[in-house]
Parts: C-alpha cells; sequence; structure tokens
C-alpha cells in the first residue's frame, strides 16, 4: 500500500490519500501578467495540458471518480465580499454538487464551486465527481483530500 | 614395473588436484552470481517470473511486499510539487529511472520525447530522475517531453535504483512490483512489457480483494436498503434508482 505523502509549494501544502495522485504548479506569467498557484488532485491521471479547471482530465473521470481543484486569486480578492463571506477551507456535502456548476457540461457529472479566503489569501475550490448519483460516496472522497490541503499566511 | 606404477600414481594425483582446482573456481563464480542475485537453477525461479529488462540482476519478482510500493512524490523540472499514484489505482505504471548523463538514457529521453510513449498493456510511463541535489532541472527539462517527470532521489532510495536506465514495473490494482530490470532500447522495454502483459503477470493477485469489492459492513447496510425498497415497491432497474438531477433525487433543489 502506498503511504501517505504531503506535497508543498508555494506556500500550500496537500497530502493525497492513498489512490489519489496531485500537483502544485503556477503557470509562467506572460508579459504584463500575474499568475497565482493552482492545487489539482484526482483518483484518476493528471493528464498533462489539462485546463485550471481540470478541463482535459475531467472527461476521463468515471462513475467512482472525483477531481478537486484550489485556484488561488489575488491579494485584492481576499478584501472582496466574494471572497470574503466564507473563511476557512469549505468542507462539500452531496448537495452542493449540481450538474450546471460544471465549467462544461458533461451528462452525468457534476460539480461545486466556493470561493473562501484562509489566511489572508483567497482561494477558489472547485470540485467535480464523476457520477451525480453517486454523489454522497463521491463527497465523502472529495473531503479526504480537502481536508489535507493547509496553506501558510500570505506575504 | 614400480617406477612406472609410481609414475602413473603421480599423474592421477596432479590430475586429481587439477580437477579439484577447476570445482573450486567454479563454486566461486557460482557464490560471487548468487551474491549478486542471479540463480541459474531454472528450478529456483519463481513461477511466472518475467523480467522487465534484460540482463536483469535481481531476482524478478523483486519486492513481494506491497509495502515497499509508494507514490512518485517529488517535484518536475519546473519546480512544481506532484504526486503521482501508482498503487490502489486501476492503471499500471512504467517507471522509467534515468539520468540526464548516461549515454544510453539519451536514447529514452529521445524516445519519450518524440511521440507519446505507447507502452503495451496501456500502463502509464512516468520517468524519475534524481532530484535538484544530484540533477540540473534546467537540463532535464531540456530532455523531457510529453512524458511525466518526477524528480526525487528519495525515489531512487527506496527503489533501490543500482544504475541506470532502470525499469520498474508496478501494477496498480495488485499495488506491487511486477517486474523490473535493465534495458538498452525502448522497443526492447516495449517487447518485454508486451510479454509480461501477455502472460498475465501484470495482472492483480485473485486472491487480494479487488479495488471496489464491498467490506462486510458496506455490504449488510446494502442488504438493509435494499430490503427497504423492496418493501416500498422499489425493484432493481426501477428509474426512480437513477436521478439525472438533485430534484429527481429528493435532494435539495
Amino acid at each position: 500500500m502506498s503511504s501517505i505523502r504531503r506535497i508543498s509549494s508555494a506556500g500550500l501544502s496537500l497530502a493525497p490519500p492513498s489512490g489519489w495522485e496531485a500537483t502544485i504548479y503556477q503557470r509562467p506569467p506572460l508579459a504584463g501578467e500575474v499568475t497565482y498557484p493552482v492545487v489539482h488532485a484526482a483518483t484518476v491521471p493528471l493528464v498533462p495540458g489539462r485546463g485550471d479547471y481540470g478541463g482535459g482530465l475531467v472527461e476521463t473521470l468515471g462513475p467512482t471518480d472525483v477531481f478537486v481543484g484550489f485556484l488561488e486569486f489575488g491579494p485584492d480578492a481576499a478584501a472582496s465580499a466574494l471572497f470574503g463571506r466564507l473563511q476557512g477551507v469549505p468542507g462539500l456535502t452531496p448537495d452542493m454538487f449540481r450538474p450546471r456548476q460544471l465549467q462544461r457540461t458533461i451528462v452525468g457529472q457534476a460539480g461545486v464551486q466556493r470561493f473562501f479566503t484562509i489566511q489572508g489569501r483567497a482561494f477558489c475550490l472547485y470540485s467535480v465527481i464523476g457520477a451525480m448519483a453517486n454523489r454522497v460516496t463521491l463527497t465523502a472522497r472529495a473531503n479526504q483530500v480537502i481536508g489535507t490541503f493547509f496553506v501558510e499566511t500570505g506575504g | 614395473m614400480t617406477a612406472l606404477v609410481v609414475g602413473l600414481t603421480v599423474v592421477v594425483a596432479l590430475l586429481a588436484l587439477l580437477v579439484a582446482g577447476l570445482l573450486r573456481g567454479h563454486a566461486e563464480v557460482l557464490r560471487a552470481l548468487h551474491q549478486m542475485g542471479v540463480d541459474l537453477d531454472p528450478a529456483a525461479s519463481a513461477p511466472g517470473a518475467v523480467p522487465v529488462g534484460s540482463p536483469t540482476v535481481r531476482p524478478t519478482p523483486a519486492r513481494p511486499e506491497v509495502t515497499d510500493v509508494i507514490d512518485l512524490t517529488g517535484t518536475t523540472p519546473t519546480g512544481d510539487a506532484i504526486s503521482l499514484a501508482v498503487a490502489d489505482v486501476r492503471h499500471d505504471t512504467l517507471v522509467a529511472f534515468l539520468t540526464s548523463g548516461c549515454a544510453t538514457c539519451r536514447a529514452f529521453w529521445e524516445a519519450f520525447r518524440a511521440t507519446p510513449a505507447d507502452v503495451p498493456g496501456g500502463a502509464r510511463l512516468v520517468a524519475v530522475t534524481r532530484g535538484a541535489d544530484a540533477e540540473s532541472p534546467g537540463a532535464i527539462a531540456a530532455l523531457a517531453g510529453a512524458t511525466p517527470v518526477v524528480m526525487s532521489s528519495e525515489l531512487w532510495d527506496h527503489y533501490d535504483i543500482p544504475y541506470a536506465p532502470y525499469f520498474v514495473y508496478i501494477s496498480g490494482p495488485a499495488g506491487r512490483v511486477v517486474g523490473e530490470g535493465v534495458a538498452a532500447g525502448w522497443e526492447e522495454v516495449k517487447a518485454l512489457v508486451a510479454n509480461a502483459v501477455a502472460d498475465g503477470t501484470t495482472s492483480p493477485p485473485s486472491s487480494r480483494r479487488g479495488l471496489h469489492e464491498r467490506s462486510r459492513a458496506d455490504q449488510q447496510r446494502d442488504d438493509a436498503v435494499d430490503r427497504q425498497l423492496r418493501a416500498a415497491g422499489i425493484a432493481p432497474g426501477d428509474p426512480r434508482l437513477y436521478p439525472t438531477t438533485i430534484s429527481d433525487g429528493g435532494g435539495a433543489g
């Protein structure tokens, strides 16, 4: 059995449970652009070239699979009402998942998006489950990895 | 006559010494090979053991314990943190332990960069180099193509990699190493993996519980739910069991 290992980068860390894989990356900025860290975790292989919201990966989710992403936004966002309303990493419940919350509708799948602030840093939590019918089990699976997300204080 | 007998006796004694010396030398060679992990006795080989590489210098499979398998955790050549799962997953993984310096490794880097690597059996190919303490991330980034690369000296130590290039084949459903070894070229690796897949050595052992096999507690809960559904007149295949929206399923809308 593979042991649980924590990955860390850019003041963020995550401990993917067994059967999960994860990465913390930051896209190289284009001229005049500022980029922020992105965390991806999934129960399927992290395919190269996937989008920040899991595009290219969520299409590979089976009925027992889950994708979880944390996208950091700038310091200005942390002061906004959208991100400031929720303090701390939110847990998910099955009723939060909706087919219409997907970035791109895929039959059978459902998604959820939550904005929050922690340690003065603003994040969007975005999760997709492979089958709406399995949302109770898959929500618990998503929470397994969400609960390991740790954020250091922003600079 | 006496001189002839004495002479023959001396010759026989010398021949006996020569044979004894040869036997001793042979025994020392066998002992040295055994210490290197090479067993020349075909009867001693594990049934179904198929080495990924050739020539292999350790018995295959060399790691029967599932605890020997750890996920591929480290950094990418661009400095991102990454952890790729190799156990408790549906797919198999072929791990290529490579360096930026060895000439044989160069051929593998080029093979991986040219086109997406086609591994027999659909296994996922991952290249693993030593960490930034021993390899230049820039050099590895220049060599890497579409194949995922994990940089971690800890992985080299954990999997006890003797030299590069070295290949380790991990069965995801079985959660264990099923083959490992060296090879001179990518086509040779593919052929050996194809043989292992065809022989079924990459399949999980039948005695191990499947990924989605239910525990006894889950099974009892399922049985209780089935009884309640039957009592409510809902049989297997009833469309009410397969809601397409939350409102269909009676959840919060």
